[in-house]
């Protein structure tokens, strides 16, 4: 009898194992070094480079970051850049109307750039084209034609092409951008780490 | 509403039961009362119950019923269902970290339909049952019908049943235990407690428990082989209160828990950690209403928990926890009636009700079917051992997912003379969209695509043809059967546009595919010191999706099981392996897309070296009640990047019984 208990006691738990749960552990790591603005992380290197990460997790939730500051702003605070996950915005044409406007550089060596070259054409972000499959505007970093990212379809891993940038900012003045990492040291992916600086005009 | 439309469809099974033992026993009055479904006089022939859904005997049977009885699992060496399928003719089990899936002539593993006495189970993940649940210890046989079976038994037969028969115990008392303990710590302890306490009652109790180190290669650190820590316990319970009804109450839980270490491409590493249980009850009862006909009806529920741990070290943005709970009840009544020596019929009823709770689902996935089917074998001709044999059956699936099918089939046995069957059966079979394929919505955290579900889905349809030729004597036996099985309706991925998060990719009907091949088996018995038993199976496969043939699929696989006996001396040497040729996978080429999400990866095919897979086990036995053995898993330390297996693992134990 004492065994037909415990088996109707089994079958009348079954299914009622403890929930698992994960280790108690901080977020990601936080570097000493570094100066905190909103959800920008940025620490000075040589040569008065910059290095950013930002957290860019959140899917429905962009960070806007002002390169003339340094800081992270709201939306409507005179920002440069704003990112969410993979996809980076700047702040003119379809995007906003603080004329922000952005250069790329194939191949270019971003430490031996330090003027505007003469033959770069900027652009605005403008209305969604058909070449890309989504709905944002597309612009000089996200487009169907060319992304700051390649992405490899079969690990599904996002690594910066051999892309620099030059920022035409909201106040006029024109920093180089370059993309290093997507993810952080523990692999959280969205996590976008670039180095910046300012450029002389031309 | 939907409550009545199921109490209508259970008022119909039970009046439909109802009317099919009524209709049998008025055929029973009419005819002769000899029993003619059992054996003629003789050494008893063996009876199956999974290719017509009722007992009947193996070599009546029209579709060749595989048969692995107790004896020869005790002797396999094998641990669990997997271990014990895996070097069979014919089969490939697939594993990985979700478990060990079985590969039936080709075909993925959610094709294959796995039974546990005769009744569907809960679990299935991605469309596979983990035959890893199924430790051997409490399974009596297992019968492996290969071809379409869905004009029996519904969605997923479309390549082949496995049932798996737990053990009944027929002795007054009996008890054995075992044990075993290998390199990386690898235990089995399992134990049976059976008998009759009284009459006409007979209790059976069983527990078992494995376990298992994760392994992984030097100097790598994702896991290759989860750990395993497993345990399950069961119960049986029958009851014969006269010689016509018998009751049968089963009951199982499982607690199952594997643990590993993935590391993603982005540079995340995970401790990964499953928890699965499978709590099980039933009660079958068999009535023998007269010697010509027989009903057997079954009511059972289970329930499969799958909890998922993704935890990410040094960090918590990509942890991850999913509680997924499926619950599956069963209710069926099938009547067997044999009119006549020439004339056999199967008649039954079934309803099937399935509830799936998922975070990944954007809602409850419920389900409910009805289904009417029925077989009828009619022995054409019969003189002087020679035998012809049609049996043509019918189903019929209502599901409230994907609507009304309808299953035919036709098989014949023909016996030209005693020694020599001929064998040869076509089948329409279907598979139901799962509830992921139907309600799934997920979304990459990463790099932003989705992939939806989608309701409006249909059944994925087969046509499946085998034929073959069986020679044998009292010295072993030839066999040649040719299969094919054309997959149309396939679900896959397509492409439906966008959103703000990204691509979006849903299921539909959308592509084909193909296997075709031909098994070989020679078996050779030489009295109680020498047996041998070589197959051989060519495969030949085609996904249309992809323009391919189907990856991972050798086109040759060689098996082979050897037992060397000295009854005198009580040794016993048992050797079993399968050797895999032409395995075919595609690798993506070493180029990084350039146009970002939706790109197409290039790729080519690699073709790895020849898998040979090998077990030895050595066992001394001091008469019956006491067993010592020493066996080797994977002797030849076989595996690669395409295929993990646990390396070469040495393991000794015993056995007892009483």
């Amino acid at each position: 009898m004492q065994r037909w208990l415990l088996y109707m006691c089994l079958i009348a738990s079954a299914g009622c194992a403890a929930k698992l749960a994960t280790k108690d552990e901080d977020g990601e790591p936080i570097d000493a070094d570094a100066v905190q603005s909103g959800k920008f992380s940025s620490k000075s290197l040589a040569d008065a480079v910059t290095e950013t990460t930002v957290d860019a997790t959140q899917e429905t939730e962009w960070q806007y970051l002002d390169l003339d500051s340094g800081e992270a702003v709201a939306e409507d605070a005179g920002w440069d850049l704003a990112f969410s996950r993979f996809r980076v915005r700047s702040n003119g044409g379809e995007s906003g109307d603080a004329g922000v406007e952005v250069a790329v550089l194939e191949g270019q060596d971003f430490e031996a750039l330090e003027a505007v070259p003469d033959d770069v054409a900027f652009e605005m972000d403008r209305p969604d084209g058909p070449e890309d499959a989504n709905e944002d505007p597309d612009n000089t970093f996200n487009s169907g034609q060319r992304n700051w990212y390649t992405y490899d379809v079969n690990t599904h891993v996002l690594s910066p092409a051999d892309l620099t940038y030059v920022v035409h900012s909201s106040e006029g003045r024109y920093f180089k951008l370059r993309f290093i990492r997507y993810y952080s040291d523990n692999g959280t992916p969205a996590m976008l780490t670039f180095l910046w600086t300012e450029l002389s005009s031309h | 509403m939907m409550f009545g439309s199921r109490a209508a469809h259970g008022a119909i099974a039970v009046c439909l039961g109802a009317l099919l033992l009524g209709s049998g026993a008025r055929g029973a009055a009419q005819q002769a009362p000899a029993d003619v479904m059992a054996p003629p006089s003789g050494p008893p022939i063996e009876i199956v119950v999974t290719g017509s859904r009722t007992e009947e005997r193996i070599d009546r049977a029209a579709n060749a019923t595989e048969v692995i009885r107790r004896a020869e699992i005790e002797k396999s060496g094998a641990r669990d269902a997997a271990e014990l399928l895996e070097e069979r003719s014919g089969m490939q089990v697939v594993r990985s970290f979700r478990g060990s899936e079985l590969q039936l002539r080709g075909l993925d593993p959610e094709y294959t339909l796995i039974l546990i006495d005769s009744m569907r189970v809960p679990g299935q993940i991605d469309g596979a049952i983990d035959l890893t649940r199924y430790g051997v210890e409490n399974i009596e046989r297992v019968e492996i019908v290969r071809g379409p079976g869905s004009a029996l038994y519904g969605s997923d037969a479309m390549g082949g049943i496995v049932n798996i028969l737990t053990r009944e115990s027929k002795r007054d008392f009996e008890a054995d235990a075992f044990g075993s303990y290998g390199q990386r710590n690898v235990i089995d302890v399992s134990g049976t407690v059976a008998g009759r306490p009284f009459e006409p009652l007979r209790l059976q109790l069983s527990a078992d428990w494995h376990r298992a180190d994760a392994y992984s290669k030097p100097g790598e650190i994702d896991t290759r082989v989860s750990g395993r820590n497993q345990w399950s316990s069961g119960m049986r319970i029958t009851l014969e209160p006269d010689e016509r009804h018998t009751f049968i109450v089963r009951g199982s839980y499982l607690h199952a828990e594997y643990t590993g270490v993935d590391a993603a491409a982005g540079g995340a590493v995970y401790d990964r950690t499953q928890l699965q249980e499978q709590p099980q009850i039933g009660l079958e009862h068999r009535l023998q209403a007269s010697p010509l006909v027989r009903l057997v009806s079954r009511v059972n529920y289970s329930q499969f928990r799958d909890q998922y741990l993704q935890d990410q070290r040094g960090g918590t943005q990509l942890d991850r926890y999913e509680d997924n709970r499926e619950h599956l009840g069963q209710l069926n009544s099938i009547a067997s009636f044999a009119w006549s020596e020439a004339h056999r019929s199967t008649l039954g009823v079934e309803e099937l009700l399935q509830q799936l709770d998922s975070e990944r689902l954007s809602r409850s996935g419920q389900r409910f079917r009805f289904a009417a089917f029925g077989q009828h074998a009619w022995l054409v001709y019969s003189q002087g051992g020679s035998e012809l044999e049609i049996v043509p059956g019918v189903r019929l699936d209502a599901d409230s997912q994907f609507g009304t099918q309808v299953s035919p089939k036709l098989a014949l046995r023909f016996r030209p003379f005693t020694g020599l069957e001929l064998r040869a059966s076509y089948g329409r079979g279907f598979r139901a969209p799962t509830f992921q394929e139907l309600l799934l919505r997920f979304e990459n955290p990463s790099v932003g695509y989705i992939v939806i579900g989608n309701p409006d889905l249909g059944a994925e349809t087969s046509h499946g043809v085998d034929a073959g030729a069986r020679l044998f004597n009292e010295l072993g036996e030839l066999s040649l059967t040719f299969f094919r099985n054309d997959l149309t309706n396939m679900i896959t991925y397509v492409l439906t546009g966008s959103d703000a998060a990204g691509m979006v990719f849903t299921y539909d009907n959308a592509t084909y595919a193909w296997t075709t091949g031909i098994e070989a088996a020679a078996t050779l018995r030489v009295r109680d010191e020498l047996s041998f038993v070589l197959g051989y199976t060519w495969l030949n496969t085609w996904d249309d999706e992809n323009k391919r043939k189907l990856q991972g699929r050798p086109t040759s696989r060689v098996t082979g099981n050897i037992r060397l006996a000295h009854p005198g001396w009580g040794i016993e040497l048992v050797a079993r392996g399968a050797l895999a040729v032409g395995r075919r996978f595609y690798v993506p080429d070493d180029v990084a897309s350039e146009s970002g999400l939706g790109s197409t990866a290039s790729e080519h095919a690699v073709v790895p070296k020849p898998l040979a897979q090998v077990d030895l086990r050595l066992a001394k036995h001091f008469g019956r009640p006491f067993e010592l053995f020493v066996a080797v898993d994977n002797l030849f330390d076989a595996g690669d990047a395409y295929t993990a297996l646990r390396p070469l693992t040495v393991y000794g134990g015993a056995r007892g019984r009483y």
